[in-house]
């Protein structure tokens, strides 16, 4: 549904060439919902702006829905849909009027407009809203008539810039669910991007990791979880045994980094249900008391650190705007 | 395109229109330049020998009537700035509308606002000051003010579309209007007899000053024919020349 090899843009800031995105390959399949996680200035903003259409790029191609981007403009655009992160309405405009001016840009009639827009406001919630303007809306209304405007005219191909951005965490789940659902129920698929990990694995088939203007990681959310650092097991047992468990968990196949502290034993496996079960029966097989035993999935956040060397949230500022 | 250049036009003249302070301000000026400076024209020229009296009024209306479609052109500037900030225009952008339907749905509602301002002022002019009005000179004004209107529109547009910020543009604004005003002869007319020859020779490299020309033109009681062949080639090709860089300029900001 998108393939985009080699995706190159660059900006000319105070004279001097920076390169906000630096070669990206993408592929997402018709119906998947794939995240572009990476944090702010990391091109995530610009690789949208140019495969919707909006910004040119320096170098490279793509196709969305089988149309060439950069030859057929026309056909990319009718066959997608776009919401930017800071949205697209007015504050002076009504909901309706924004949806109805919306759906007859994409050439509906007004009784086929009046239809689909009923129809979108159901999906989304937007009920009993039609006649507010948009400026008094709550930020996750606000957030739902975006995706309605970019829904309206029933794109096969969903470009979503940060869709929860701002949001409380009861509209961001919300939200969510609505995204879900317009995958499951009519089949399209979504390209979103996001900073907030837990988005990322929550809402994604896969994940691309972007981070500089390039993807460092792709992959499945448990698999890129797994991949790069497994799940954290931590087993106590009483201190006068610990030197036998250590031995003991040693021996286990997959076991990484076991470290010991005092009578607890930390280690990583890829996937701890491999593991936890020959782990216990081999301490029940030596007597060896079980004290307890935890298991801790590795979140995006820690996925990221290993990838780039540092944490999601230190650089809020640096590199190149997003926007630009 | 015709479809959805009206799309555009009036869902941007729905948001115009609840702007009611903008409205309400928009003819202010006009109104006090006619009001407060009119009568004194009309001393000024009822002292100069040798001019009808009525000359004043038939000089400063239509010309008024030309700075409010500039100033609505500018209006429309800012319009699509905010428009820009907010993300509405790049939500237009990414629809398979035609950039020329966007450019020119976005920059029309500065023609109608301008007509309506324009026909306030024009029975202001005929029912308390008096002056006297024909059918083809209405017509004429308003055709004028249209295009005015249009092209200071685009011009707007489309240079709000390159810097993308509101302070540039405001500088721009006021560097430029000034003296493009001033230089048209809205208030006072530089006409060779009145003006100093540089001055005169000056206004003439201002585009504008054919427009206005023209728009008085439409008010002498036989349309003398220079002035409103000229004003009329010269609106026609500003018009043509501004839409086309509008449209343009739209089609490129994807570049």
């Amino acid at each position: 549904m998108i393939e985009a090899a080699g995706l190159a843009r660059t900006f000319v800031a105070d004279g001097r060439e920076v390169a906000a995105v630096r070669g990206v390959d993408l592929r997402v399949e018709a119906g998947e919902i794939v995240a572009f996680l990476g944090p702010n200035g990391a091109g995530k903003t610009t690789t949208m702006r140019m495969l919707t259409t909006l910004l040119r790029p320096t170098s490279g191609q793509a196709r969305i829905a089988g149309a060439d981007l950069l030859t057929e403009q026309g056909r990319v655009r009718r066959h997608l849909g776009y919401v930017a992160q800071g949205g697209g309405t007015l504050d002076e405009r009504k909901v309706r009027e924004e949806l109805m001016l919306q759906a007859r840009l994409y050439g509906l009639n007004k009784t086929d407009a009046a239809e689909r827009v009923r129809e979108v406001s159901g999906q989304l919630g937007l009920g009993g809203l039609e006649d507010r303007l948009t400026a008094s809306l709550s930020g996750g209304q606000r957030r739902r008539l975006d995706l309605a405007l970019g829904m309206v005219h029933l794109p096969v191909v969903l470009f979503l810039d940060e869709p929860t951005t701002g949001l409380d965490p009861q509209s961001r789940a919300h939200l969510w669910s609505h995204i879900r659902r317009l995958r499951d129920e009519q089949g399209v698929t979504v390209f979103l991007s996001t900073h907030y990990l837990d988005e990322a694995d929550a809402l994604a088939d896969r994940i691309q990791v972007i981070d500089d203007g390039v993807i460092v990681a792709e992959d499945t959310p448990e698999a890129l979880k797994s991949r790069l650092l497994g799940d954290g097991v931590e087993v106590t047992v009483p201190p006068e045994r610990a030197d036998h468990a250590e031995l003991l968990v040693a021996g286990l196949p997959g076991v990484r980094g076991l470290r010991r502290e005092e009578e607890t034993l930390r280690f990583q496996v890829a996937h701890s249900e491999e593991v936890l079960s020959p782990l216990v029966r081999a301490l029940d097989q030596q007597d060896i008391p079980l004290v307890a035993l935890r298991v801790r999935r590795p979140t995006l956040d820690d996925v990221f650190f290993t990838l780039t060397g540092r944490g999601l949230r230190e650089q809020q500022t640096e590199g190149v705007t997003d926007a630009a | 395109m015709l479809r959805e250049a009206i799309l555009v036009y009036r869902a941007e003249l729905a948001v115009t229109l609840r702007n009611k302070p903008y409205l309400v301000l928009g003819m202010i000026q006009p109104v006090l330049y006619l009001v407060l400076c009119g009568p004194l024209l009309a001393v000024l020229v009822s002292k100069t020998p040798g001019v009808p009296a009525q000359t004043s009024w038939v000089d400063l209306t239509p010309a008024l009537i030309i700075q409010i479609a500039a100033t609505n052109g500018v209006y429309c500037g800012f319009v699509l700035l905010a428009g820009i900030r907010a993300g509405a225009v790049d939500r237009l952008r990414v629809t398979p509308v035609s950039r020329t339907a966007l450019s020119l749905g976005q920059a029309l509602p500065s023609v109608t606002l301008s007509l309506v301002q324009g026909v306030i002022i024009l029975l202001l002019a005929s029912l308390v000051f008096g002056v006297a009005l024909s059918v083809v000179g209405v017509a004429l004004v308003l055709v004028i003010t249209a295009l005015t209107a249009l092209t200071i529109a685009c011009c707007a547009d489309a240079i709000v579309l390159k810097l993308r910020k509101e302070d540039t543009f405001t500088s721009i604004v006021n560097i430029v209007i000034l003296p493009l005003t001033l230089l048209s002869g809205i208030l006072l007319p530089i006409t060779p007899d009145r003006a100093p020859m540089w001055l005169y020779v000056l206004s003439r490299f201002n585009p504008l000053a054919y427009v206005v020309d023209i728009s008085r033109a439409s008010f002498r009681e036989t349309l003398p024919l220079v002035p409103t062949l000229l004003g009329a080639a010269v609106i026609i090709t500003l018009t043509g020349l501004a839409v086309r860089w509008n449209s343009r300029t739209f089609q490129a900001v994807a570049a």
